[in-house]
């Protein structure tokens, strides 16, 4: 009697988890389905799951110049500010998690002090600053906006990656004679590698998915995909088998993130404090 | 362990991302405190100085104090409810009675939601769910016999639905910090307690919550700081919408500066938000570590 009470409770327990699991699934596999309907079925009512696949959403009229072009900037954006604050963070971080020295607590109290700013509240100055310097819709200006949230991301990250690789390390390369600079170059940097991979990666997905700064600093020239996607609802309005394949192409590369680095997403997301 | 090093060497480490720090955060913060004291419209040629007139008139600005208020109760409801959802799942996670397999298979999939585009997940909920002729929450609704239901009208309906769907993508992240929290606590200490003969809320109450507390400080503060300065969702559902019943601080100042073209107050009111969540983080920080100590 009492093994049977616990199998059901077993059951219970697993139930519930693969709810969550589907329910976490249903947006994403409903943009997909959404995505191979024609617009009848898209609009059936009430929603259905039965319907005959097309790809007809998935052509150049709706992936036409517009869309593509947005998603080269947004390509474009992300990863400049992701390489950036990697090669600055490379440095900084080390000094953090290695070195000792006067105004170490202030440098890293203001890089962590940018992660309390709410990003509107630098969107304004920006927009005023940009626009008197003839810098609004260029890629430079976009660049150096997402260093805002990119930097205390990396920077906090990677220190943690550091931090973890035992001292002993540098140590013993320091008796085979390298200098600060060799051991940071030949034997840090390898032993973190897989770190610096998952914090670019990270922050690539943080940039890929901005919405606001893009909204209000970008023009036609270096307009971003979720920017591209948010004015494209208005213009196909009911016909969410278009839309669904837009949003369906900017979902890709959290999926592949995902994929791939998700151990290390706990550490990247509450930079360091908690280890996953 | 750690040496001293030529200071020479140290600042050149770090110098470089200092001065891009200063650049892309200090000096739009101080400019936006400048602009402030103007009465900077975009639209005409002459910005007069007006000194604090601008906060003045925030402060006794009805829709502002809404904003603020709206701003802050939403973060830590959701907040709240984040935390005691993600507490109950991550317990559940990490339940012996659960294949490891299976745990880490929906831990893998809830990041689904936390890691795509808000405004990706936004247009889903705005239209394939919540639409009030074509959305599944309605058609649901009408399976039971119920009527369908307009959440983007009335007072309350709006909130709650940016509510719901601010939880479900954002207690994953909760979830997956209070699991690692949770594997943390030694094994040998669940199983003297079973052999003393500790319930399971005894266990939770005595074991769990006081290894956890650290655990859930740090996600309890992450997420209320990115829920008060939540925008993405907010501006693709509702915009603040009806009325300006769910706007928040985001929204306030983008509206007031990219609608309206005030952007002195704007800044002003930029301002006031920056400094409403150093305030609110540094005061929860006290009162956790006051606890901690008491």
């Amino acid at each position: 009697m009492k093994r049977t009470g616990k199998t059901i409770v077993r059951s219970l327990k697993h139930g519930i988890l693969g709810l969550y699991g589907l329910f976490s699934l249903f947006p994403l596999l409903l943009i997909v389905l959404t995505s191979l309907k024609k617009k009848k079925d898209a609009l059936s009512n009430p929603p259905t799951f039965i319907f005959k696949p097309t790809l007809e959403n998935y052509t150049g009229d709706v992936f036409n110049m517009d869309v593509l072009h947005a998603i080269l900037n947004s390509l474009i954006i992300a990863l400049a500010a992701t390489t950036i604050a990697i090669l600055l963070g490379i440095f900084c971080s080390y000094a953090l998690s290695r070195l000792r020295y006067k105004g170490k607590t202030l440098t890293q109290g203001v890089i962590l002090s940018l992660r309390l700013i709410p990003p509107i509240s630098l969107v304004i100055p920006y927009f005023i600053i940009f626009s008197k310097l003839d810098m609004l819709d260029r890629y430079p200006s976009m660049i150096l906006m997402y260093l805002t949230i990119c930097l205390p991301l990396i920077v906090w990250m990677m220190k943690s990656f550091y931090d973890e690789t035992p001292v002993e390390l540098d140590e013993a390369a320091k008796i085979d004679g390298c200098t600060q600079f060799q051991t940071l170059r030949h034997v840090l940097l390898p032993a973190i590698a897989p770190g610096i991979f998952a914090s670019a990666a990270l922050t690539f997905i943080v940039m890929w998915n901005d919405f606001m700064f893009a909204l209000y600093i970008t023009g036609s020239h270096t307009r971003t995909l979720p920017v591209e996607i948010y004015n494209s609802i208005g213009y196909y309005a009911l016909d969410w088998g278009k839309m669904s394949a837009m949003a369906v192409v900017a979902i890709i590369p959290a999926i592949l993130f995902i994929a791939v680095a998700q151990k290390y997403i706990v550490k990247g997301l509450t930079m360091g404090a908690v280890k996953g | 362990m750690l040496e001293k090093h030529p200071r020479r060497l140290i600042y050149g480490y770090t110098w470089p991302t200092i001065a891009i720090v200063i650049l892309v955060g200090v000096v739009p913060i101080l400019f936006s405190v400048f602009i402030s004291l103007f009465n900077y419209e975009l639209t005409s040629a002459e910005q007069p100085f007006i000194g604090l007139k601008n906060y003045i008139d925030l402060l006794g600005d009805k829709r502002f104090i809404h904003a603020a208020v709206f701003t802050v109760s939403f973060a830590l409801v959701a907040t709240t409810l984040e935390l005691i959802i993600g507490f109950i799942f991550a317990g559940l996670l990490y339940d012996k009675d659960i294949k490891p397999k299976f745990s880490s298979a929906i831990r893998t999939i809830m990041l689904v939601p936390y890691m795509v585009a808000p405004v990706v997940i936004s247009y889903i909920f705005k239209t394939m769910i919540y639409d009030v002729n074509f959305g599944f929450l309605s058609a649901g609704l009408k399976a039971i016999g119920l009527p369908a239901l307009n959440v983007f009208s009335g007072q309350w309906n709006p909130p709650i639905a940016v509510l719901i769907m601010e939880i479900f993508l954002r207690t994953p992240f909760v979830i997956l910090i209070l699991y690692a929290g949770l594997t943390t606590i030694p094994p040998q200490l669940m199983e003297a307690s079973m052999i003393d003969g500790a319930g399971t809320p005894q266990r939770i109450r005595h074991i769990i919550i006081p290894i956890l507390k650290p655990v859930m400080l740090v996600a309890f503060l992450f997420r209320f700081m990115d829920a008060l300065k939540m925008f993405d969702e907010m501006y693709v559902l509702t915009r603040g919408g009806p009325g300006y019943t769910t706007e928040n601080l985001s929204l306030f100042v983008a509206s007031q500066g990219f609608e309206f073209s005030h952007m002195g107050r704007a800044s002003a009111a930029a301002v006031l938000f920056f400094l409403l969540v150093a305030l609110v983080c540094g005061l929860l920080l006290k009162i956790f570590n006051q606890k901690e100590e008491g």
